[in-house]
């Protein structure tokens, strides 16, 4: 767990460190707003954490919601472990059910990107009742994207001792990651330290191999059964949704994924989907005034 | 006369999730491999699970470094994807690092 952040990421993510701890890990989360068991939950992917949602938090909880940004096992603040085993996502969805339990949630609205998507999908799988409203960018619901499925330049990032080596031994991946942020974000010293932060407090990037080789491929693929489920439930979803989606983002293009999520959710036309047209992966380094609007929105509609 | 220094006991690197497809490739190494530096590495797969550490016949003088130890990793999976075969075998784990490290904007995203 990382108790302090300098104070230049401080100067732009204020927010007091909440924690909880679930079976033995110390699970960070930002929680903003007011004390309601209502809540506006903003989940982020990897190789993230919920520095990510800084620009959406304050909007958020000034329109009278509570936000609630956890860091997931491995990610910003919270501990590190370095048994692959524990970052399953199944491991992940238990664990964020804790932790809303902890914080008293009883309902959300939930924006996800990116993993954020299978693991905030999952919760409301797991925990019928408590998903009141579903945003989503760039994300998808377990099994993998044509990007995915190609060798180059995806698959051979994280095969046999190449994953280790560039993931781990060397950070190519964490350091590409601004490559799907905007360039002020991507050259901003600050922000750049801030999403390098936790890899190097940790001494270990492990973490960050995790998760995709939990990117499903194929019908025995240990995360399929929870992509197969999710597809199944999705088309019965009463829930009203929101889509912010980053348009130039290759690892998951709107017309590929978005549209799919879209038409397959029942609810999913009521409202237009924004896409926004040079926005990649990280969509909420483009996009944070229209996510936290979406999220009120969702709010004001899945909360009455 | 002075012994020869002994190598690290500790693995240079443990692989917890080495997928069935590959698993011929990498026993296609056999259980010693050597990089084109001349080190020597020790291969163990058990399940899932790869070991590679340094064979305790190894004499490491000078002691490589980091990015040495790297180099011959990288040349180790390089020798894996070509053992694979098909379009593994095409890729170059070079490039592959470059266009990750953002010296190819254009080329990719996470």
């Amino acid at each position: 767990m990382i108790d302090e952040l300098p104070a230049e990421v401080r100067s732009v993510f204020p927010f007091a460190a909440h924690w909880v701890n679930v079976s033995g890990f110390n699970l960070h989360y930002v929680d903003e707003g007011p004390r309601s068991s209502d809540a506006v939950l903003l989940l982020h992917g990897n190789p993230t954490w919920s520095f990510l949602y800084r620009k959406v938090i304050p909007t958020v909880a000034a329109a009278g919601l509570r936000v609630i940004a956890p860091d997931f096992l491995g990610s910003g603040r919270s501990d590190h472990s370095q048994a692959e085993g524990e970052y399953q996502i199944a491991h992940h969805i238990g664990r964020t059910l804790s932790l809303l339990d902890a914080a008293g949630v009883n309902r959300l609205v939930v924006f996800c990107q990116d993993w954020g998507g299978p693991i905030g999908m999952g919760c409301g799988l797991a925990r019928p009742g408590l998903l009141r409203g579903l945003g989503l960018g760039n994300t998808f619901w377990g099994e993998g994207s044509e990007f995915h499925r190609r060798v180059f330049p995806w698959r051979a990032l994280h095969g046999p001792v190449v994953g280790d080596v560039l993931f781990n031994r060397r950070p190519v991946f964490v350091d590409g990651a601004r490559l799907g942020m905007p360039p002020e974000v991507a050259d901003d010293p600050v922000a750049q330290l801030a999403y390098r932060l936790p890899w190097k407090v940790h001494g270990s990037y492990l973490g960050t191999l995790a998760w995709p080789r939990a990117i499903s491929l194929g019908p025995d693929h240990p995360t399929q059964p929870l992509a197969d489920a999710l597809w199944a439930a999705l088309g019965s979803w009463d829930v009203p949704v929101r889509f912010v989606w980053g348009g130039a983002d290759p690892v998951f293009p709107w017309t590929e994924q978005g549209e799919r999520l879209w038409n397959r959710l029942p609810r999913g036309h009521e409202a237009e989907p924004l896409v926004v047209p040079d926005g990649r992966h990280f969509i909420q380094e483009y996009a944070p005034d229209e996510i936290a609007a979406s999220m009120i929105d969702l709010a004001t509609e899945g909360f009455s | 006369m002075s012994k020869p220094p002994l190598v690290p006991e500790e693995p240079v690197l443990v692989d917890e999730n080495v997928l069935e497809e590959f698993h011929d490739a990498v026993r296609s190494l056999g259980s010693e491999w050597q990089a084109p530096s001349g080190r020597r590495y020790r291969l163990e797969l058990l399940g899932r699970r790869l070991v590679v550490s340094w064979p305790p016949t190894e004499t490491l003088s000078p002691a490589p470094s980091g990015d040495e130890v790297n180099e011959d990793l990288l040349a180790m999976g390089q020798a894996i994807y070509n053992a694979r075969g098909g379009e593994w075998a095409a890729v170059r784990l070079d490039q592959l690092a470059a266009v990750w490290s953002g010296n190819n904007r254009r080329g990719a995203t996470t």
